[in-house]
């Protein structure tokens, strides 16, 4: 592009010379005296600016403020829920470790072969996640430790329902056994918590404070297990037998693993 | 004319104050656009002494950016489309990227991306009441009222 042809090309000649030279001699520090007296006026201007705008944005800094309390206070919550998610699945899992320890203290692996299940809710009876893929069977037994629970009513692939020992419509042959001797009976379940054991000959002694075993006539139910503790006697003369209540020795509700024994 | 040097004067103490979006580069060059004058060679060489004095920076260094950024346009303004919007914008943003670069070269600064899009996004709305401040609130000397 020739020279004359360029916008207004005598201002930009001379505005691009007089900025080269002011160029050049600040580069060769020619101009440090110059500058330095008016940094003497114009720093504290900048200065109060400065300091100006600053409180003006602390004005509005809570605004910003609030706004990343509630993202923390959220992705706090999030965690929060996630970490108690965790420890209740821990303390689960240290339940259950807990409960097969003592399980295998209380029934010899060798001899009882038992599959872990977890409680997944309980009505009349109680559902566990154990089913027929598991080699769960009707009418296997339902313990913890050593203590009778129940037994397997009815089935599905994954889930399994189980009738209480306190169900009315389980009936056990059952003994009592003490220093005097043993007391043979039925155990019946009662609506509510409690059992009754039924058909105890008057010669038989039984007292309060006895624990009641499983007589193992049942198909599959093996013989000592303990299925409660004598809480009264009802010793009726003017009746042919006599009866006990009998109170279970573990609150279903409150077990986190309960096992089945298979074999 | 006074008008827009106090407001050149007021935009390069709070640039060089505070705030990080280049106004004297989007003033200069939204002034070159609107208006084809001699006085903006001078106003660039203005503000960059100014610019140059209140960051502690070489003084001629800005002027020669913002002069040799004048000429390009005086030049790009024989284009038609040189009124268009999406132009002012182009221009804007590529002389602000050429600066950024030529300051990142020269002063070793860091070239702050979202600066960089903040000043494009302000070429706008600096350009459009610019536009509108000079075509209705300037007198231009060519009209004369004949009495």
């Amino acid at each position: 592009m020739p020279w004359g042809s360029l916008p207004h090309p005598r201002t930009f000649l001379i505005s691009f010379l007089i900025s080269l030279s002011l160029f050049g001699a600040d580069f060769g520090g020619v101009l440090n005296y110059p500058k330095s007296i008016v940094s003497t006026v114009t720093v504290p201007v900048q200065f109060g600016l400065y300091k100006t705008s600053q409180a003006f944005f602390k004005q509005f800094e809570f605004i910003f403020l609030a706004r990343r309390a509630v993202q923390e206070k959220t992705a706090l919550t999030e965690q929060l829920a996630t970490v108690l998610s965790e420890n209740a699945d821990l303390k689960r899992k240290l339940a259950e470790t807990q409960g097969f320890l003592v399980e295998q203290q209380a029934l010899d692996p060798l001899t009882y072969k038992t599959v872990p299940a977890r409680p997944l809710s309980l009505t009349r009876y109680l559902t566990i996640d154990r089913g027929q893929t598991d080699g769960i069977l009707i009418n296997q037994p339902v313990v913890y430790k050593d203590v009778y629970l129940g037994q397997i009513r009815d089935l599905s692939a994954k889930t399994a329902r189980v009738l209480l020992s306190t169900d009315p419509d389980s009936k056990i042959e059952v003994f009592a056994s003490n220093q005097q001797g043993k007391a043979r009976g039925i155990l019946v379940g009662q609506y509510g918590s409690d059992m009754l054991m039924d058909k105890i000959l008057h010669q038989e002694p039984i007292a309060v404070g006895d624990l009641i075993y499983s007589e193992g006539t049942e198909n599959l139910l093996p013989r000592g297990l303990i299925l409660g503790q004598v809480s009264s006697v009802l010793d009726r003369q003017n009746e042919v037998f006599k009866q006990a209540v009998i109170k279970p020795i573990f609150d279903v509700s409150s077990l986190d693993i309960v096992f089945v024994i298979t074999n | 004319m006074k008008s827009f040097i106090f407001i050149l004067t007021l935009a390069i103490f709070l640039q060089a104050s505070f705030l990080p979006v280049n106004l004297v580069l989007l003033l200069l060059i939204s002034r070159a656009l609107i208006k084809s004058d001699k006085a903006n060679y001078y106003l660039a060489l203005y503000g960059g002494i100014l610019y140059g004095l209140l960051t502690s920076s070489n003084i001629g260094f800005y002027s020669i950016i913002l002069i040799l950024f004048v000429q390009i346009i005086e030049i790009l303004k024989k284009s038609r489309l040189s009124t268009h919007p999406l132009t002012v914008l182009i221009v804007i943003a590529i002389a602000n990227l050429v600066l950024t670069l030529i300051e990142s070269l020269f002063f070793h600064q860091q070239i702050l991306i979202q600066v960089l899009i903040l000043t494009t996004v302000l070429a706008l709305p600096v350009y459009g009441l610019m536009r509108i401040w000079e075509e209705r609130f300037v007198p231009d000397r060519a009209i004369r009222l004949k009495i």
